[in-house]
């Protein structure tokens, strides 16, 4: 784990530069107990996606078997009353989501490294490669991340 | 601006899902007014129909549709208009609590220039003080000199989301509202429940019968363009709004539509959200009824 700004990322992991989700390798994942399979990855909100997000109240996901385009929606999140929708960063065909995400979506918020949403299999490993990773730059790009969205006013000083 | 008037239930909603799925990137702003021709009962994307009693709903004659926006189920009719400002989301502002500010402040300020002593309540409720006008039902409101000591009552429904990309806030102004429909329409545990319902919705939910249509659109229409730093243009959907409107019009009343996602099973007490800060909860109905030790 690396802390940048006060935000703790895993550097292990790589990053979605546009919607703040994160995307690891199944046998990357600290809570790893599904069997390691080449091109499965599973994809989370990061401390910056769960902030801006605000209080997710509901989660919902696209279907299991759903072959998803890289930007196409894996999942709709609710807060007061908002519905939007989170795109995944990489294509690939949906094989599961979280249980435990659905049953209690206010963990997404309080664990965002920890809770993922959705694993995606037969991900091509040249989408992944346009990712954030790397020590260097995943500082970088978040800290660019967080004082867009301080800029945005989305995230207090 | 989009006017189109009366229109079936499931083409209230399809209207604004439409014109929003459309938007695309530097498109400008749309807003769309419309009434619903006949009752309805709209839930939010994420809520269980298991929150209706279906089949009160069918025995009123009530459709039930789903939206793509959050909030709970509603009761809809022909005395609501409806508003929707419908933008591309990169124009969007960023963050609800800013969306809602933003994007409802105009709305606000259409009803405080109509002389309703408006608010934004909370994140997204468009509240009122409220005296109680005779021959209302106990339902209306009228305007209020600063808080007036009235009992703040929501006048005005809204909620947002990203339908594509656009994004959408959507609300209605309710010359009138039929709180014992609303409330007979819910599943609740037992009559006590709904009787409490129905209590604190004619409490916290108000309408505003002194003001017509025309007028608050055009208040609102202004409100939105001074806002938004446009010219109202009048017009109707072009192509790709009418085709968007025609595929959600489709979509709207489609059974596996209607069903709604997979969701976390229903848990806990049943609770119903009256408005911001105001909730019905199971216990509460038994704890305020006197005499009574369980109803369900």
């Amino acid at each position: 784990m690396i802390t940048v700004a006060g935000y703790e990322l895993d550097e292990a992991r790589r990053y979605g530069a546009e919607g703040n989700l994160w995307v690891a390798d199944v046998d990357a994942c600290a809570d790893a107990g599904a069997i390691a399979v080449a091109g499965v990855v599973r994809l989370g909100l990061d401390p910056l996606g769960a902030q801006s997000s605000g209080d997710i109240v509901a989660i919902s996901f696209a279907a299991v078997g759903s072959l998803l385009a890289p930007r196409a929606t894996f999942a709709t999140v609710e807060e007061a009353k908002f519905v939007g929708p989170l795109r995944t960063p990489a294509g690939g065909r949906l094989r599961a989501f979280n249980e435990q995400a659905l049953q209690a979506p206010g963990a997404i918020n309080a664990d965002p490294l920890g809770v993922w949403l959705v694993e995606l299999v037969d991900v091509r490993a040249t989408e992944l490669d346009t990712l954030v990773c790397g020590e260097a730059a995943l500082r970088a790009w978040f800290e660019r991340s967080l004082a867009r969205l301080r800029n945005e006013g989305m995230i207090a000083e | 601006v989009i006017d189109a008037g009366s229109v079936s239930a499931a083409c209230s909603q399809a209207l604004w899902h439409g014109i929003t799925a459309a938007m695309a990137p530097g498109d400008p702003p749309v807003l769309s007014f419309c009434r619903p021709s006949a009752p309805y009962v709209c839930i939010g994307y994420h809520r269980h129909l298991q929150e209706l009693d279906l089949e009160r709903c069918a025995e009123l004659g009530l459709p039930v549709v789903r939206r793509q926006i959050g909030g709970g189920p509603v009761y809809l009719d022909a005395d609501q208009l409806f508003f929707a400002l419908s933008l591309p989301a990169a124009d969007a502002p960023v963050g609800v609590t800013r969306l809602y500010e933003q994007l409802l402040g105009p709305a606000v300020g259409a009803l405080q220039a109509l002389g309703v002593d408006a608010a934004l309540a909370g994140v997204n409720d468009i509240v009122a003080a409220a005296r109680e006008v005779p021959g209302t039902g106990g339902g209306g409101i009228r305007k209020v000199s600063g808080t007036g000591g009235g009992q703040i009552r929501k006048v005005s429904g809204t909620g947002g989301g990203q339908i594509g990309e656009g994004v959408v806030v959507v609300g209605n102004v309710m010359f009138a509202f039929p709180h014992e429909r609303m409330a007979a329409v819910l599943s609740l545990p037992d009559e006590c429940m709904r009787d409490e319902c129905l209590e604190l919705m004619r409490a916290h939910v108000g309408a505003l019968p002194a003001l017509r249509e025309e007028p608050v659109k055009a208040r609102l229409t202004d409100a939105y363009a001074a806002a938004l730093g446009r010219a109202a243009l009048s017009c109707g959907p072009v192509p790709r709004e009418g085709a968007a409107i025609a595929f959600w019009e489709r979509r709207l009343q489609d059974r596996a539509w209607t069903e709604g996602p997979a969701l976390a099973p229903l848990q806990g007490p049943r609770q119903v959200k009256i408005r911001e800060g105001v909730w019905c909860r199971e216990r509460d109905a038994v704890a305020r009824t006197p005499g009574l030790v369980s109803c369900s």
